[in-house]
């Protein structure tokens, strides 16, 4: 049997007024929390932050300024998607086993980027992921390289993980970075 | 402009959601509802329907993305003509009352969202999971239809884009860029911030804060949009904040349902409520589950299982995952940590050692920050505390700020102040309590062996924000829904 439930709470108002004043505390901490401007600058929460990364963003020239605000390498790699021809082939190298999985995320983003162009990562086939590290076989010269087709070279981490190197392997894969 | 007409998307598919609500469950029993509830419910069922629509497009190979999004667009701006024909009357004859002077109480609120929306059109993906994700998902379900989808999902490179996963939220993003006709993922972020804008109007709708403004339902709604995850959350994308809006609006909608039995047409609801959270992320899919069970138990006991709206809800939410489920019947390849149950089953017993562990480091991380419950794990998995006192700090997690203590003081005062409502809040929490357990039993089948340090990142703390938002939210509601003791009623009058 279906039934309206009346609600009704005991009678005592000043309960009602304890869970109030507890909330409206908890309210009033969070929005005094979120005001507070030494937090750090990017993923803050902090509502002083918000409005001074809007103007930033609302000034930033092109999208590419725009990413450079946001991830770094996305600016990077969306310069290189505008500049390559979509028929380019890609291969990334330095991301073959597991020692290798700190530079996935950086590879994640230039496939982001460069798609539908494949970026590939091994030279038997497409590599297989597995959890945080790909299994596959890097490049062993760039003569291999050229000879399998391929136009441009991305070399993750070559001077530190963060780093993306690059070389143009024809005249499809050759590109200049703007200022 | 482009920014203008991706922020106007959501609220528009929400309007067109609101009339197939009403189709489905009746609109008069709709209209018993606030207009902050229907535009939630509408919401739900907008990007239920579009976004599974875009992704019935990529299996049978065609781009759906531009026609759907401008059909949304177009339908939602005659609901608008509609709707305001008849809501702005009632609202010019409404006269000012002191009692309105509790609209004060959501200037924060306003503030705050005021930044995000303008945010959320100008800024970029700054998330590396959701760009190799989500994003990207997006991106292929735009630019590849049929087979060369299918190729795109079977290739064992791109795996770590969890292909497996339901595709609610890269179907959305997918309709900004039909509307742009190009890939522009700077407007993303403008489902999330309406999904925001809908639970807190659900919020107040439920309150009748409009007709009976006071000061709890704005405090609620102030929690829920300043705790520090929300704001994080919708900028930095993904599904944490569709999984928030599904979740909260189902445990909203269960509580409304098991506190008046009598509007069966809150069934219906809550079955398409619980088929977003399918339709968004594991997470979602775990809380479904649990839910399921505890409302078999319920509909079971009373018979609630032959009421119409229910049988009406389940058909649009089989139909709405349908495209799902012909996707997955693709054989998209899976991540590998999808076969989390087959490893945990190669070792049961090592499980259910890690189990109490888990749960132990997932309870107690919403409810202390990272310097004071730290822990060490010892060369035979023992853990080890080696935190420091903090201060107060010490009690405040860096992602949901006393959001844990909270629900642990309102539970049981909700339960010894509201004995009518116990039944309902009772369920609210074996449910919530129940889909923190599944997810901990989960993170103990994957890991091999536990590492303390990852239970303090955000990214584990991300599968719980959802729930506890809910579990707030949801205990909140027979005080929220119930006027006649609250302070400032006679205010109000």
């Amino acid at each position: 049997m279906k039934k309206k439930v009346p609600l009704q709470s005991r009678s005592r108002p000043w309960t009602e007024w304890t869970a109030l004043v507890l909330i409206t505390a908890f309210a009033g901490w969070l929005v005094l929390q979120s005001l507070d401007g030494t937090a750090p600058d990017k993923n803050s929460y902090s509502l002083w932050h918000l409005a001074h990364r809007i103007p930033r963003l609302a000034a930033a020239p092109d999208l590419i300024a725009r990413d450079d605000l946001c991830i770094p390498t996305s600016a990077i790699m969306r310069e290189v998607a505008q500049k390559l021809p979509t028929s380019a082939r890609v291969f990334g190298t330095g991301l073959i086993g597991p020692d290798a999985g700190i530079r996935l995320g950086n590879y994640f983003i230039a496939q982001y980027h460069l798609f539908p162009r494949p970026v590939q990562i091994s030279t038997d086939g497409p590599a297989i992921y597995h959890d945080g590290w790909m299994e596959g076989v890097d490049m062993t010269s760039v003569e291999q390289l050229k000879a399998l087709g391929l136009d441009l070279l991305l070399g993750f981490g070559q001077w530190d993980q963060d780093d993306i190197g690059f070389l143009d392997l024809t005249a499809k894969g050759r590109f200049e970075f703007r200022e | 402009m482009r920014e203008l007409l991706a922020c106007l998307l959501p609220p528009l598919a929400a309007l067109a959601g609101m009339r197939l609500n009403e189709w489905l469950f009746g609109r008069a029993a709709l209209e018993a509802h606030g207009m902050g509830l229907r535009f939630a419910w509408g919401l739900g069922t907008g990007m239920l329907l579009f976004s599974q629509l875009v992704v019935f497009g990529a299996v049978a190979g065609v781009n759906l993305a531009a026609i759907l999004a401008w059909t949304a667009l177009a339908w939602g701006t005659v609901e608008t003509v509609l709707r305001l024909r008849a809501w702005w009357p009632a609202r010019v004859a409404c006269r000012p009352r002191a009692a309105h002077l509790w609209w004060l109480a959501l200037l924060p609120v306003g503030a705050a969202l005021l930044l995000t929306g303008l945010l959320a059109t100008v800024e970029g993906t700054l998330e590396y999971d959701a760009l190799a994700f989500w994003v990207f998902k997006a991106k292929v379900m735009f630019l590849k239809q049929g087979a060369e989808f299918y190729a795109v999902h079977q290739n064992p490179l791109l795996t770590y884009a969890h292909w497996d996963y339901p595709l609610l939220v890269p179907g959305l993003y997918t309709l900004n860029y039909g509307l742009h006709g190009e890939v522009f993922e700077f407007t993303n972020k403008v489902w999330p911030f309406w999904m925001v804008v809908a639970i807190l109007a659900a919020i107040l709708s439920v309150a009748q804060f409009s007709r009976r403004p006071r000061l709890l339902p704005a405090a609620v709604v102030t929690v829920v949009c300043f705790v520090p995850f929300t704001t994080y959350w919708v900028r930095m994308e993904g599904a944490t904040i569709p999984t928030m809006f599904h979740t909260t609006l189902a445990a909203l909608t269960a509580m409304l349902w098991l506190l008046d039995r009598v509007q069966r047409h809150l069934g219906g609801l809550l079955l398409l409520a619980l088929a977003g959270c399918v339709a968004t992320k594991f997470e979602g899919a775990v809380n479904v589950l649990v839910w399921g069970a505890a409302l078999a138990a319920v509909l079971v006991r009373d018979g609630g299982w032959r009421e119409r709206p229910l049988h009406v809800g389940l058909g649009a939410a089989v139909l709405c995952l349908f495209p799902y489920a012909l996707f997955r019947l693709s054989g998209p390849l899976p991540h590998p940590v999808s076969n989390w149950f087959e490893l945990g089953m190669e070792s049961p017993g090592a499980v259910l050692l890690r189990l109490p562990m888990v749960v132990l480091l997932n309870l107690g991380h919403r409810f202390f920050n990272a310097t004071g419950f730290k822990w060490t794990t010892g060369a035979n998995g023992e853990l080890a505390w080696s935190g420091e006192w903090d201060g107060l700090n010490t009690f405040v997690d860096e992602h949901t700020h006393l959001l844990a203590w909270a629900i642990l003081i309102l539970a049981p005062f909700s339960w010894w102040r509201l004995p009518s409502a116990r039944a309902a809040q009772g369920t609210l929490s074996v449910v919530c309590l129940g889909t923190m357990l599944f997810i901990s039993f989960v993170i103990a089948c994957l890991m091999a062996a536990i590492d303390a340090n990852e239970f303090a990142t955000l990214m584990v703390a991300r599968y719980f924000y959802p729930l506890m938002i809910a579990w707030f939210v949801g205990l909140l509601v027979p005080w929220l829904v119930m006027d006649e003791r609250l302070p400032f009623r006679e205010d109000a009058r």
